[in-house]
């Protein structure tokens, strides 16, 4: 379960590449191939390993001018999409 | 389960260096783009399988005068006992690989092949046991469509799992996994007259800043030898089998992923993926890239010129 304090990680399999206003995606295991749109895409280059879900929110609402709130349920729904989309990993407790 | 263990009776032992024994010592010239490529190693039988496979595209050659650039991929001979055999009726044939910064393993059904990059040179080997002349011939084509793809993108070009059809002058590249109807699509156009590229796997590479597709020997069912040089590509399309037939524009994105989706071999590797992406965007700049909905028996041409004329 995704909460404020998940910190994930990109997985090692993953390259992406932000194609205004969309971000493809390629997950080299399947190969699998996404479109992700501009916010989630964002999202994959703040997540790294060591910055909380919390963390990730709070730069994002600077970052777009944009009520917490919102953004908090967006970071929210998308990280958990990653997650099981296998495109993310919860990265372990330091 | 990892890498090797459907095909290999000991996955670890994996050949580690390009060495082993050779078939026999017939050589030959592939000239494909990214080439040209040198094979060697082979017996007079299997040579001539590859000829036969390959005609148009290939030639015999003494190996010390072949071109100095070519990349020398060695066919090498290892004993049936190194593979699982087993009934291929209903099993979908695969290539597997792992990759390295400097190096791609692969394997399939009586194939392994180890590619290197060496001080930036390519360079490879392609083991088997598939002595018998055709079966050899498919088990390394198996492996070159991997090498040229690989040797296509470190030169900026592309290889597609797509059609290519001939029409007025311009070629249409139809993509589109297995069952996606490139097959279907390109028979019904060569019987209108258009000529096929290819019905499987195509290369686009640039010229002059354009995007011009180059005929491989890769086929499905369906190519066309006699036509050789570069054809501008006026649209790539990715097929989507409906009940009607409807061209409709995709956004960069979309048309990226779809691309990267039928850039078969490299869209697997790591460390190769930034790049490929990079090319497809380049493509997806110059060139109109659309999902083209079509019925089993109709022709593209309709609904390409209505999506070209709303444009």
């Amino acid at each position: 379960m995704i909460g404020l304090d998940t910190v994930l990680r990109r997985r090692p399999d993953v390259r992406y590449r932000h194609i205004p206003p969309e971000t493809v995606l390629i997950r080299q295991a399947g190969p699998e191939v996404m479109v992700l749109n501009g916010i989630a895409g964002r999202l994959l280059d703040l997540v790294d390993g060591h910055t909380s879900i919390a963390g990730l929110i709070a730069a994002l609402a600077a970052e777009y001018d944009a009520p917490r709130e919102t953004v908090e349920r967006d970071v929210l729904e998308f990280a958990a999409e990653l997650l099981a989309a296998e495109v993310v990993s919860e990265a372990e407790p330091r | 389960m990892s890498f090797g263990e459907r095909y290999l009776a000991h996955p670890a032992l994996f050949p580690a260096r390009l060495a082993g024994d050779a078939w026999g010592e017939e050589s030959l010239l592939l000239e494909l783009p990214g080439g040209p490529y040198l094979f060697t190693g082979m017996n007079d039988g299997q040579a001539a399988a590859l000829e036969r496979r390959w005609a148009g595209f290939v030639r015999r050659v003494d190996p010390a005068q072949a071109p100095a650039a070519a990349f020398e991929s060695r066919t090498l001979r290892v004993g049936a006992e190194e593979f699982r055999h087993f009934d291929l009726r209903g099993f979908e044939l695969t290539l597997e690989a792992t990759h390295a910064a400097d190096a791609v393993c692969l394997v399939g059904y009586e194939v392994m092949a180890r590619l290197e990059w060496r001080r930036d040179a390519l360079r490879g080997a392609v083991w088997t046991s598939a002595a018998d002349p055709e079966t050899f011939a498919g088990a390394v084509e198996n492996y070159c469509r991997a090498l040229v793809a690989y040797r296509l993108a470190e030169t900026g070009a592309v290889l597609l799992h797509a059609a290519a059809v001939v029409h007025d002058g311009a070629a249409y590249l139809f993509c589109g996994p297995s069952g996606a109807g490139k097959s279907t699509l390109s028979r019904r156009c060569a019987e209108e007259g258009d000529a096929v590229l290819s019905d499987d796997l195509n290369a686009v590479a640039f010229a002059d800043g354009r995007p011009v597709a180059l005929p491989l020997p890769f086929c499905g069912d369906l190519r066309s030898p006699e036509r050789r040089a570069p054809v501008p590509v006026a649209a790539v399309c990715r097929l989507r089998q409906a009940p009607v037939d409807l061209a409709e524009p995709l956004a960069p994105g979309a048309a990226i992923a779809a691309l990267a989706a039928c850039a078969p071999y490299v869209n697997q590797d790591p460390h190769r993926a930034d790049g490929l992406l990079a090319q497809l965007e380049r493509l997806v700049e110059c060139c109109p890239t659309l999902m083209l909905s079509f019925t089993r028996t109709s022709l593209p041409w309709p609904a390409l010129g209505a999506a070209k004329a709303g444009a």
